[in-house]
């Protein structure tokens, strides 16, 4: 007999909540079974340039899979996304290198300034959502676990994690390792609840933390017919009740912090690169500058990792040295290369030698000794120019900004820069520049 | 030996392979008389995935 009204009990409520969830007039649905989205996008970013560059500032369900969905409270309704945002009010997150940071890294790093990488969930037509109450939150899956969120200001609200599940009495779940019991309801909707030999009374739309679980009664049903019946539907869990405001730290991690406003706003989220979002907005951000090769989202919601792409590169060496000529000894500027890639004068040389008075020099493949002459531009390293301006040799990378050029005086290295930044001026005195 | 070498007020205690200029360039060494750097093939970036776990 109990089975059986247990049977009926749950095809009524499914049916229950199915009619419920038609009676809204959903302006777009989020995914449905047949949907494919993208669980992966790769691209390759130049060094010292910002993500944003090729992902662009906002990813969502359109590019990764990401949330989709519409939400209603109080016969109001939205579509909404889940977003991730890129160099938001120029907080620069890219590959890094000791030369393009501020910070002296041994490589390339991936380098995340404070609040650069972030995760949103907003909402594409205005809705109250301070109409949310516990009886009938505002339901929402962010960063892959469902939220119920009611007592809603502009920068805060309250939240139970997590997906509910329905305990008739007497029955019971492992929770985290403890046996959670649903021991009885009461008429008025209250239940009393054993974790692991801790009971205690929770009233319907209450959350209490029992043995270090936290239990949210969220619904009720008491069958003064057959007791026995009687079922709840609750929310068990470790860390699942939230009181969250703006700036607070996101669950069990100081490296993410919430990043939520405008909440009490009626208007639609409108984003903006360069200033705070209008609009409702519910997001996470990294609370710290972060670096390294892998970042991952708390709950391993998503991870963002690099690799360098994989070239052949030239080494080459330069001095100065004198060259004997057979005829005579002159002061050269020698480049010496791993292999011939030095396309100085329109030779493939693996070595030249460079006089202040216009000649390359170059040892021919049946070892005779033969010179050019040279203008400003003295030739290429692989795609690099390599540039003389009086004493000063300059690797001109084709991208704007991104000179190395060195100079010597007598048979010492006396300058080295980096787009005109001096690494060592002063170099023989101070060992520095 | 590499020597010690300050750039934009930062002390770089050796050059070892870390600066690194945008095109992907590597100084291996700066010395008191001579310079060492690594010239790629093509411009070096950093092949970045985002992935919805």
């Amino acid at each position: 007999m109990a089975n059986w009204i247990r049977a009926l009990l749950v095809v009524t409520i499914v049916a229950t909540a199915l009619t419920v969830f038609f009676d809204y007039p959903s302006p777009q649905t989020g995914f449905t079974p047949g949907d494919i989205c993208t669980p992966i996008v790769i691209d390759e970013i130049g060094l010292g340039d910002d993500i944003s560059t090729e992902f662009g500032n906002e990813l969502d369900y359109g590019d990764l899979c990401l949330t989709k969905e519409s939400v209603n409270i109080g016969g109001d309704s939205s579509n909404t996304r889940e977003i991730i945002f890129f160099n938001h009010k120029n907080k620069s997150f890219g590959p890094q290198t000791a030369l393009t940071a501020s910070e002296d890294y041994e490589s390339v790093v991936l380098e995340a300034k404070e609040g650069s990488i972030k995760a949103f969930y907003i909402f594409d037509n205005g809705i109250d959502l301070t109409k949310a109450t516990t009886d009938n939150p505002l339901e929402i899956k962010f960063l892959g676990q469902n939220m119920r969120i009611w007592n809603i200001k502009d920068s805060s609200f309250t939240a139970v994690l997590g997906d509910s599940s329905l305990l008739f009495i007497s029955e019971s779940r492992i929770i985290d390792g403890k046996r959670v019991t649903l021991q009885q309801i009461s008429s008025d909707g209250k239940i009393a609840v054993d974790v692991a030999g801790q009971i205690e009374v929770i009233a319907r739309g209450s959350t209490k933390q029992v043995n270090g679980l936290h239990i949210t009664n969220q619904e009720a049903f008491y069958d003064s017919q057959n007791t026995a019946s009687s079922f709840a539907e609750v929310s068990i869990g470790k860390d699942t009740f939230l009181s969250v405001t703006d700036g607070d730290y996101y669950i069990n991690t100081t490296q993410w912090r919430w990043d939520v406003g405008n909440l009490a706003s009626t208007d639609p989220t409108n984003t903006k690169i360069d200033l705070e979002f209008d609009g409702p907005y519910i997001g996470i951000e990294n609370a710290n500058e972060m670096f390294g090769q892998l970042f991952v989202f708390p709950k391993n919601f998503l991870e963002i990792k690099s690799e360098l792409t994989k070239e052949d590169y030239t080494t080459v060496e330069v001095d100065k040295e004198d060259l004997n000529t057979g005829s005579s000894v002159i002061a050269t500027t020698h480049f010496r290369a791993n292999e011939n890639e030095l396309r100085f004068g329109g030779k493939r040389l693996r070595e030249a030698w460079i006089d202040t008075s216009g000649s390359l020099v170059y040892y021919e493949e049946n070892g005779a000794l033969n010179s050019i002459s040279y203008s400003n531009s003295l030739g290429k390293i692989q795609d690099i120019d390599v540039t003389i301006s009086g004493s000063t040799y300059t690797l001109d990378s084709p991208l704007v900004g991104d000179d190395t050029a060195f100079a010597f005086s007598g048979s010492s290295l006396s300058t080295a820069t980096w787009n005109g930044k001096h690494c060592n001026v002063e170099w023989q005195k101070h060992k520095r520049c | 030996m590499a020597s010690t070498a300050t750039w934009n007020g930062r002390n770089i205690k050796d050059a070892d392979g870390k600066l690194i200029t945008k095109h992907g360039i590597i100084i291996d060494d700066i010395d008191d008389d001579n310079i060492q750097f690594s010239v790629p093939e093509n411009r070096v970036k950093a092949k970045v995935s985002i992935n919805t776990n």
